[in-house]
This record gives C-alpha cells, structure tokens and sequence, in this order.
C-alpha cells in the first residue's frame, strides 16, 4: 500500500511523499483544509484515492462538523458495480491518531443501503479497520480489513433481497430469505461458508421459482497464477425448486473441485448425492466465452427409474401423460463428451419395467446395455423377460442391436407368444428430421385361434393367426403395416391390410384398415357366437374401416353369400336374431306366424350392406341400393320351407345396433323342437 | 349449487350449435363422446384454477398457465400436465369433429369457432386472452 499525504492550509497543494508509507496495496493522498484559523469549527480531509483487489474508492473527503460529520465519495466500485456522489451522514464522525470513526450513518447515493445504519472505523496508520451495515430486523455485515490487506465479511440473517437491489437482474427474480456465514479474502485465498435460510425465487410467470430452500456451501479458493483453484462442498437440505416443467424435491449434496479462470473452469472431480440416485460423478472442462462444454464425463449411478423418470422425464417428454406411466428398474447412464461434442452415450439397465394405463400394456423387467457413439457403430442387447398387451403374454427373448449415429438396428429376433411367435426380420430406428421412426418387417409364426381366443377372453375359436408384414413403420405418433395379417378361421381367413394405428398411447387410438374375408363357415361362426345355426359360407368385405377408441366410427362394409354349392340353411333361432335386430316388434311378429312352427329353413342367398357414418348404418340388401322407405332383403329363401328375411329400416343408429346384437346373443338358447 | 353451475357450463359448451361454423358442432361419435367424457372429469380439477387465475382461456382455443404462483409450488408440475392433457383433448375435440363432418379440413375453423365460445361463456373473474392479451372477464 502506498501512502502519499499532503497537509495546507485552505489551499492543498500537490500531495507530498511522505518516506516510510509505502504499504504494496494502497496508494492514499490526503489534504487536511483547516478552517478558521483561529477555531477548529470544521476539518475536511481529502483522501485521492483508495484501492484494495475487492473495492476501490476515488475522491474521498472527510468533513468534520463538531462530533458529527460526512464523508464523500465521488466514485466507489465493488464487486463490478460504481457508483458515484456516495455520502456517509456520520452522526459521530472522528479523527484521532490516524483512526477514522464513523458511527450511526446513512448513506445516500447508494440506494441499496439506504436503510442499513453504518458504523466505519478504519485506521489510516495500520490500514486495518471494521465496516458495519445493520439492516431491518437482525440482518447484519460486518466487514473487517486486517493489517496485511485481508478481507473478512460476516453476515448474519442477510436478506436475499438485497441481492435485487445490487444486481437488477437478480431483482427480477424477487430473491427471498436470509444467508448467515462469512467469506474472506486475502487477494490470494478466497473463502465462503454460509448458510441459506427459507430462500426462494420466482420469475413472473411462476413457471421458474424456488421456495422454503435450505442449505448451506463452503468455498474455498486459492489463486494460481491467472486462474482459482477452488474445492467446494453444498448441501440443499429443504424446500424445493419448480423449473418448468420439473419438480425438484431436497435432499440433493455437492462435493466439488476444481479450477477457473476466465476463459475456462475445469472441474477435477464432483460427486453428486440426490434422491433416486446413489451418486452421480462428473468432471470436465467448460468454455466460459463459448458457453459450452469441451470434454466432459458425467456417470449416474444406480438410478430407480420410479423416482426419476415421473419426475424429470415425463414432464418433458410426455406431460399430457405423466399419469398414465408407471416406471420401476434402475439405470446405470455415462455421458462423454470431446472436443466440444457429444462423444458417447452408455445406459446400462437393470430390471426395468413399464406400464401403461395400469396394466393394458406392460414390459419388463428387462435388462441390458444400450451404447452410442458419435464415430461408430457399437452393439447393444436387451433381455426382455415380460411383454403384455392387454390379456396377451409374451415369453422371454433376447434382443441384440447395432447403434450407430442416428439410427439403431435390431437383429432378427424370436418374441413366442402363445403357441407361435413374432419373427423380426428386420428393423431399423432411425432420427430424423420428424423425430425418432422405425421401419422394418415382421411375420408370424402361427398362433392357434384356439389359445388366442383363450387369452383374450373371447368365444373360443378354431383356425391359425398369421401374419406377413415386409413393411413396418413406427413412430411415436403412429404405426403403418404394409402387409397383410392373416387369420386363417371358421374355414376360410380374414385378411388385414392398410393397417394404421394412430396415437396408439393416446386417449384417441385411431385404426384404419382394410378387411376381407372369405369363405367364412357361418355354421362355425354362428355356433361360436350362439347366434342360432346357419350353415353356408359368406364372404365379407369392410372397406374403409376407421375406428377411434377401438371402436367403429366408419366403415362400408358387404356380406354376401360365397358362390358355390353347398348346403344352406338357416334355423329360426337364427332367423329370430335376425329379425330382433329390426326391433321388438319384428321378433313378435315371427313368432306369431306359422313359420314358428319350423326349426330351419332353407335360404338362396344372404347379403346386407352397412356403410357406417355418423353413428348411422345406412343398410342395403341384395338388391342394392334403394329409397330409404324401400324394404331390402337380407336373406333370400329357397328350398322348402323357404324364408325371406326382409329389412324395413335402412337407417339404423349403430349403437343400438350393437346393443340389439349383444341382447340377441345374451338371449340365445337352446331352440325347442316340436 | 356452484358444482351444478360448472356440470351445465361444460356441457352447454359442449353441445353449443354454433351458428358460425357450417358443420353440425353437435356431431356425436364414439370418439367425439371419449373426448367429451375426458374432459368433463378433467374440468373438476381445472375449474378452481380457472377461478384463481392460474388457468386462462386462449383465443386460439387451448388453455395456457396464465399464473402459476397461485398453485403451491409442488403442484405446479401437475398443474402442467393438467393443462397439456386438455389441451391435446381440445385439439382432438376439433379434430374429431371436423372428421366426422367429412371435412377434417375444418379443424382449423372449429378451433377458432370453439375458441370464442369458449371464452364468451366463461364466467367473470376468469383470465381469456384477448386481442390485447390477457385481462380478467
């Protein structure tokens, strides 16, 4: 420090060396202007200049006025920020022996204590000295500057809020709660230990903010050269934190180390301690200017999946359906980053598990790794031991995959269900413009109708359930089968093609399809159903299918008899069923003609179409299309005894349709011969 | 009597005739009626938010956290979720209608159609976004 002192009277002139003040920190100048030569009625000294690495002060002036007194400041820095026409109003101000004492002041020009009550003892003879701000309440700093130019700051219940008043970008923040602790700095070695007490934030919006945090950190720095090496250790022990759209609870700890200058910070080692993870660890390099990482490797250790995935994971990738998930399992995840990009990715998972809307689709627990890496291909693999839709269980398979920038490609697989199996043949995922999609192809092995129907509840069923997909495309929004599903069944098949399946985890499943089916045994269909009896073969055609919800909003659809001779009969059970669907009164009227007394009939044909639309079912008969008023028929007879069965409604709400079909089956019983 | 308000205040809205589209608003399908059923139980948890200002009704027909300080800070995220759900059923209610019209190129119109019955519907003191943005009705 260097000390440069002038005294005069009235008229300072240039500051005189005086030998032996020559402290390496400090450059003072003072001039002491007497007034009244013959009474000491007031003293002003003017002190040029005082730098410290923390503050500096520029055009210092002390004024005396009987015990009271002020002291100016043209310009005073301090942690980046000037200010100027600073003005302590001492209520006691003295100078004794070099000792400058300013106690119960106020200070204009800085607003940001306007209401802190100050006390200042500084001794210009040993450049030590204590500051004091007392704020509202208990909230106090006291700062001390030792004789070899150390800074000490204690500060006790300081408000947060004065942060705002300081840096008018944290103000917009409205920074709240109180920090006790202390820092020091001896312009080689920083330090800070302090302790948060009920802080928060908040932007307006109130998407980003903090409440009731607790917490306390400890710094310590050490100057090397240009830059700090620095160890530091936190601990967040209450409150929590809402950035949008993530919750972040307590109970998260710090350990860190490392180096910064200004251009970089390094850091040497952290660990990390939260909930839903045992630690995680990272060290690396960030460039400051450029605001981005150089080299970098974070490692999350052993985190459960059913604490961390609903809590950071689903509010990002699918808000509208954080509800609907269930996570459970652990992940083991590396990141590494090089040369400023993002070098590789390794998840490692250990008994996962999930579901959707409870347990109508559920995987898991599987287990695996999963790599990437920017520069080449590496292989990954997944044992999956559970696969449930709705009632259908899969066994265990094993999946291996290639990954490699953008795009995954699993190898040919076996996933058995039931007595058959889903075949991969091929199936790649790639990143695109549109977000992640999956193209590749699949068959089946058969799978009996008999198990099918068994697992899914349903009539039970004779015939074979295939498939040949060669194209698949997946997307999170939508899956396309370009093939066909084949079920061979009632000894004819259903074929599936245009297959689509629109938000399939949405509220809204969309399915568009186009289905045909030949040769279907109406014997079998009829028996399976417990419609009454029908024998014959139909054939049916449903274009255009759409349904939402998995359930029908339109289709066109076409049932005829299939050509060819065979025997046809149709029993009056079946024909009741029939009939019952055209209301009450069309079921009454059967049964009080002679036709009652006949258990079948014979039948030339059976055609009826319905083009759904509207929750209407605008129906036609063989004949085809007709006024809406114009009776159709459904069932041609022929033979002896023969039977027409005749349509009156062609407009038919499909819901009460449906309703009629279910009572029509719920009511079937055994028929009575006479 | 408020709970009862609410009930005939959803479904007027959800079977308002609107006379400024060309298509039948009141169109009926089994998709139109999941997203109805969806967003009438929704509207028990969005409805005291709506009256705390913490929801507001959009002018393009979605709702938007118009202030979340109102909700405690551990719900807000929930309070998130709860608005994208609505708002992906909105956007499904526009469409599905639009689809069953056979004009799903009228989503768009429906929307803003929706969008103004929305908001001239919605009781006082809630928060809609209007031409020069936000105000309380």
């Amino acid at each position: 420090m260097t000390v440069v002192i002038a005294i005069c009277r009235r008229v300072c002139s240039r500051p005189e060396r005086i030998h032996g003040w020559r402290p390496p920190l400090w450059r003072t100048g003072l001039a002491l202007l007497l007034w009244g030569a013959s009474a000491w009625a007031g003293l002003q000294l003017d002190i040029h200049q005082i730098d410290h690495p923390s503050f500096s002060a520029r055009g210092v002036s002390l004024l005396l006025e009987g015990s009271a007194g002020r002291i100016r400041l043209d310009r005073f820095a301090a942690a980046g920020r000037q200010w100027h026409g600073v003005q302590l109003d001492c209520r006691r101000l003295r100078l004794d022996d070099g000792r400058i004492q300013c106690a119960y002041a106020r200070i204009s020009g800085v607003p940001e204590l306007a209401d802190a009550r100050l006390n200042l003892d500084f001794s210009t003879q040993t450049r030590s000295g204590h500051f004091t701000a007392q704020f509202a309440g208990e909230a106090r700093l006291t700062a001390t500057l030792t004789a070899n130019s150390a800074l000490d700051i204690r500060f006790e219940q300081l408000p947060l809020a004065l942060l705002g008043r300081f840096w008018p970008a944290a103000g917009q923040w409205k920074p709240s709660g109180a920090l006790t602790g202390r820092a020091g700095f001896d312009g080689r070695q920083f330090s800070v230990n302090a302790t948060l007490e009920n802080a928060g934030f908040s932007d307006v919006s109130g998407n980003h903010a903090a409440e009731a945090l607790a917490g306390d950190v400890r710094l310590n720095a050490l100057r090397r050269g240009d830059a700090w090496t620095w160890k530091m250790r936190a601990a967040w022990t209450g409150g929590g934190v809402f950035w949008d759209p993530v919750f972040v609870p307590p109970g998260v700890s710090l350990v860190a180390e490392g180096q910064a200058s200004d251009q970089r910070v390094d850091i040497f080692s952290s660990r990390i301690e939260a909930p839903g993870v045992s630690h995680i660890s990272g060290k690396g390099q960030f460039d400051i200017a450029g605001r981005r990482i150089i080299d970098a490797a974070v490692s999350v250790s052993h985190a459960d999946l059913a604490v961390v995935v609903p809590q950071f994971v689903l509010p990002v990738v699918a808000p509208a359906q954080t509800e609907r998930w269930q996570v459970a399992g652990w992940a083991d995840v590396d990141v590494r980053w090089l040369g400023g990009e993002l070098q590789g990715v390794d998840v490692g998972l250990d008994q996962v598990g999930f579901a959707y809307l409870g347990q109508r689709f559920r995987v898991g627990p599987l287990s695996g790794r999963l790599p990437w890496h920017r520069d080449a291909s590496v292989e990954g693999h997944l044992q999956v031991d559970g696969l449930h839709w709705q009632k259908l269980d899969f066994a265990p398979f094993f999946l291996n995959m290639a990954v490699a920038q953008g795009n995954i490609t699993v190898a040919p697989a076996r996933l058995p269900v039931l007595d058959g199996a889903i075949i991969i043949d091929h199936l790649t995922v790639v990143n695109g413009d549109e977000g992640w999609q999956g193209r590749g192809g699949f068959f089946m092995e058969p799978v009996s109708m008999r198990a099918l129907t068994a697992a899914l509840d349903l009539p039970e069923m004779v015939g074979t359930l295939s498939a040949s997909i060669p194209g698949l495309l997946v997307t999170p929004r939508r899956a396309a089968l370009d093939g066909a599903l084949v079920i061979a069944l009632f000894d004819g098949y259903v074929q599936a093609t245009g297959l689509e399946v629109v938000e399939p985890f949405g509220l809204l499943p969309r399915l568009r399809a186009h289905v045909v089916a030949e040769h279907l045994d109406m014997a079998q269909l009829t028996e399976t159903f417990s419609f009454g009896a029908v024998s014959g073969f139909v054939d049916l055609a449903l274009n255009d299918l759409q349904m939402a919800a998995w359930k029908p909003v339109r289709f066109d659809a076409s049932v005829r008899s299939t050509p060819g001779d065979y025997p046809r009969r149709i029993s009056q059970r079946a024909v009741e069923h029939i009939t019952a669907l055209g209301g009450p009164s069309a079921s009454a009227a059967i049964q009080r003609s002679l036709l009652q007394f006949f258990n079948d009939f014979g039948y030339r044909e059976i055609g009826v179409d319905c083009r759904l639309a509207n929750g209407v079912c605008q129906m036609q008969g063989i004949e085809g299309a007709g006024a809406d008023s114009a009776p159709f028929t459904i069932v041609r007879g022929g033979g002896i005894p023969a039977l027409n069965v005749i349509g009156y409604n062609r407009r038919v709400n499909w819901d009460e349709l449906i309703e009629r079909v279910k009572a029509a089956i719920a009511s079937d019983a055994a028929p009575v011969i006479k | 009597m408020k709970s009862v308000w609410k009930t005939v205040f959803v479904a007027s809205l959800l079977s308002a005739t609107l006379a400024t589209a060309q298509g039948n608003l009141e169109i009926d399908t089994p998709a139109i009626s999941a997203i109805k059923s969806s967003m009438s139980q929704r509207h028990a948890q969005l409805a005291p938010l709506y009256a705390s200002g913490a929801v507001g009704l959009k002018s393009d027909g979605s709702l938007a956290v118009h202030d979340a300080n109102v909700v405690p800070l551990a719900q807000r995220g929930k309070l998130n979720a709860l608005v994208a759900a609505e708002n992906n059923d909105r956007t499904a209610l526009y469409r599905e209608i639009a689809t069953a019209n056979g004009h799903p190129e009228w989503a768009g119109d429906i929307r803003n159609t929706f969008a103004q019955r929305w908001i001239d519907k919605a009781p006082g003191g809630w928060w809609v976004e209007g031409s020069r943005g936000w105000a309380r009705k």
